[in-house]
């Protein structure tokens, strides 16, 4: 079943089409709200409430773009919703704390994308949502501080330390070299 | 995704890793949103199931009952609509003589076959026609509440003047007036307002003993009467409402029945066990739960036969018979390019996959299509039917029967060891099979003849593959019985 027939079975309400869209996308966009949440089950139940609205918005798809970067959008934004109705932006660690705190806890390894991942999500709440919505989901700092609620230079001052102490988790643990990534602030502001 | 912003290498990094990622969530988030979506799923066997038994019920009750016989209270359960007795004087009521009800059928009652062939005694003319029904007490009893309750003086008087010793003798009251004066309180306890509180099983047993009484009273009821010859016509009606004594029914009954029932095949996965056992990696997707895979839709299905009962006791009965079963249901799947299928076969000496191609895809293809399963099975139930509850011409059955079943005709769709295809037909489907079915019915009497109905469930306990197939099927039925028994004399 290609895209247009899925989406046409959707619009259609038709639960085949539903499950077909779900089948395809869903476990790319659980790795998406498992760097957001913070636990496996929160990132399920993002992914639950995303996919609804995914299902019930369906029909304000216009085809201009990419049908997964839609899907992709809508998770995100639940992702953040669902942080901001917890009210988890407010927790906030310094960073020597930070670091003392994750590099002691074990983390699964089976490959490296895993590794990455878990280490992204030992960072504190405010930080993590910054370097995922930057770096990752390619949201620009303006775009960050209206969806978070914050100003933009917090934004770019989260993401600096964020992106700082997950370099150092990343050394110690042996993922990435000391010397090996080449950090450009200048791109990052 | 390909991102905005011009990013450094660590970032990039990142960027990569996390793309790389896939995560596959549990399937009850997919139930939830399906729930969500196209609100609960229902289960319409169990609930056609119950309410065609509750319709075939009532309309059986109201057919062979009116509706009046159904709604009136039985002589131990009295109405509430109680007049007051005050107001009752002599005129209104009627006098009876106290029989066992459960002895004397209420048309041989309204033949007239009871009549006193006199009425020159009050107490024994009783219109037992009029009455609303018949009451017995003891003698104690009836002694005591006539001591204490002056509303019956005039019945003790009347006693003892016209027949003494036949303390037996209470006054009903007619229907018009809101029949017996009795009511029932609680559980095994039933007030009688003239008598104070009298315990309903110890009136029971009097009224078993109540024709004796008469008999042995009989001299006394000649005494009573001006005509000597009441006695003996007291007597003769008596003996002669007696029900005439039923031959015993025969023990061999005929049954014909029919269950029409949906069909669902459950899957159980073995490759869990194997994987336990450390025999070697498997792919992500085939540890989830199987039957979280498979899209079916149940259809519906027949179960008919005849059957010979044979009743050991009142309350139980053994069956054999022959019956045809018609299973089916549909799996929804997509038409896709050949491709192989792999089948994992354990034959007690590790797994070993069979290869087999198909067109059938299970996850998607360029046509969606609905696979149907049917089995046409000759089966052979022997089983036992229990009565739990009895009431006039209905009773309430429990059964279970175990089922050998030959598959006669089959077009079956097994699904893959990777849960990716479908393949049909394959050599590893099995002949002969063995099924248990549990069921619970109702039944309505007609002379000779019975009528049940009821819901059964019915579960194939050896998978429909060979056992060597590590993925396991088992088809469930639910169903609605219907059927006629004969009884042979």
């Amino acid at each position: 079943m290609n895209e247009a027939l899925i989406i046409e079975g959707c619009l259609n309400n038709s639960p085949v089409a539903q499950r077909e869209l779900y089948n395809r996308y869903s476990p790319k966009m659980l790795s998406v709200c498992y760097r957001f949440a913070a636990s496996r089950e929160d990132a399920e139940d993002m992914l639950q409430e995303g996919f609804i609205k995914v299902f019930t918005q369906i029909h304000s798809f216009q085809n201009k773009g990419a049908f997964e970067g839609w899907i992709r959008r809508i998770i995100v934004h639940t992702c953040i919703n669902v942080l901001k109705r917890n009210k988890k932006f407010n927790q906030s660690v310094d960073l020597e704390q930070a670091d003392y705190a994750t590099v002691r806890e074990a983390i699964p390894s089976i490959m490296q994308a895993k590794q990455v991942v878990e280490c992204i999500r030992i960072l504190p709440i405010g930080y993590r949502t910054v370097l995922n919505l930057y770096a990752i989901e390619g949201y620009s700092h303006r775009e960050i501080s209206e969806m978070m609620g914050i100003e933009e230079s917090t934004s770019r001052s989260q993401y600096t330390r964020a992106k700082s102490m997950l370099e150092q988790i990343l050394i110690s643990r042996k993922i990435i070299d000391k010397k090996e990534p080449k950090t450009n602030l200048i791109a990052a502001m | 995704m390909k991102h905005p912003f011009d990013l450094d290498d660590f970032e990039s990094f990142l960027s990569d890793q996390s793309e790389k990622l896939r995560m596959y969530p549990e399937d009850k988030v997919w139930r939830n949103i399906q729930q969500s979506l196209h609100g609960k799923g229902r289960w319409p066997a169990l609930t056609f199931a119950a309410f065609l038994t509750g319709a075939f019920i009532t309309v059986l009750l109201f057919l062979t009952h009116p509706a009046k016989e159904l709604l009136n209270t039985s002589p131990l359960i009295a109405s509430n609509n109680i007049p007051d007795a005050s107001a009752l004087d002599e005129q209104q009521v009627t006098p009876v003589v106290i029989i066992n009800p459960s002895s004397v059928k209420k048309d041989v009652l309204q033949s007239g076959l009871f009549k006193s062939p006199s009425r020159s005694s009050n107490v024994l003319t009783g219109e037992i026609q009029r009455a609303t029904s018949l009451l017995v007490e003891t003698k104690d009893n009836t002694d005591q509440a006539f001591e204490t309750d002056p509303q019956l003086e005039f019945y003790k008087d009347l006693n003892q003047k016209e027949s003494p010793g036949l303390a037996k003798i209470i006054p009903l009251y007619p229907a018009s007036l809101g029949g017996n004066k009795f009511q029932n309180t609680e559980k095994g306890a039933t007030t009688f307002p003239e008598f104070g509180n009298i315990n309903a099983t110890k009136l029971e047993k009097s009224l078993s003993k109540e024709s004796a009484i008469l008999s042995t009273n009989n001299q006394n009821v000649g005494t009573a009467t001006d005509n000597p010859s009441n006695s003996e016509g007291l007597e003769k009606p008596i003996n002669n409402i007696l029900p005439p004594k039923a031959g015993k029914p025969g023990k061999w009954e005929l049954q014909f029945y029919a269950t029409p029932s949906v069909s669902y095949r459950h899957l159980i996965d073995d490759k869990r066990q194997v994987l336990d056992q450390g025999s070697g990696p498997y792919a992500l997707f085939a540890t989830q739960e199987v039957n979280a895979f498979v899209r079916q839709k149940p259809k519906m299905g027949l179960e008919a036969g005849a059957a010979v009962l044979y009743s050991i006791s009142d309350n139980f009965r053994i069956k054999t018979g022959l019956q045809l079963n018609f299973r089916r249901f549909g799996i929804s799947a997509y038409n896709t390019i050949t491709e192989p299928a792999r089948m994992d076969l354990d034959n007690g000496f590790g797994v070993r996959s069979m290869v087999q191609l198909t067109n059938i895809s299970n996850q998607s293809g360029y046509r969606e299509i609905e696979l149907n399963n049917h089995f046409l099975q000759l089966a052979l139930p022997v089983g036992f039917d229990l009565k739990l509850v009895e009431a006039k011409n209905i009773a309430f059955y429990i059964a279970a029967s175990g089922q050998l079943t030959y598959q006669l005709k089959s077009n079956s769709y097994q699904i893959s060891s990777d849960f990716k295809n479908f393949v049909k037909n394959t050599d590893l489907d099995r002949k002969v099979n063995f099924n248990s079915a549990v069921e619970a019915f109702v039944t309505f009497k007609t002379g000779n003849v019975t009528w049940q109905a009821g819901p059964q469930i019915r579960y194939q306990l050896l998978p429909g593959s060979k056992s060597s197939y590590l993925i396991r099927e088992h088809l469930i039925d639910y169903g609605m019985k219907v059927g006629i028994t004969k009884t042979l004399k």
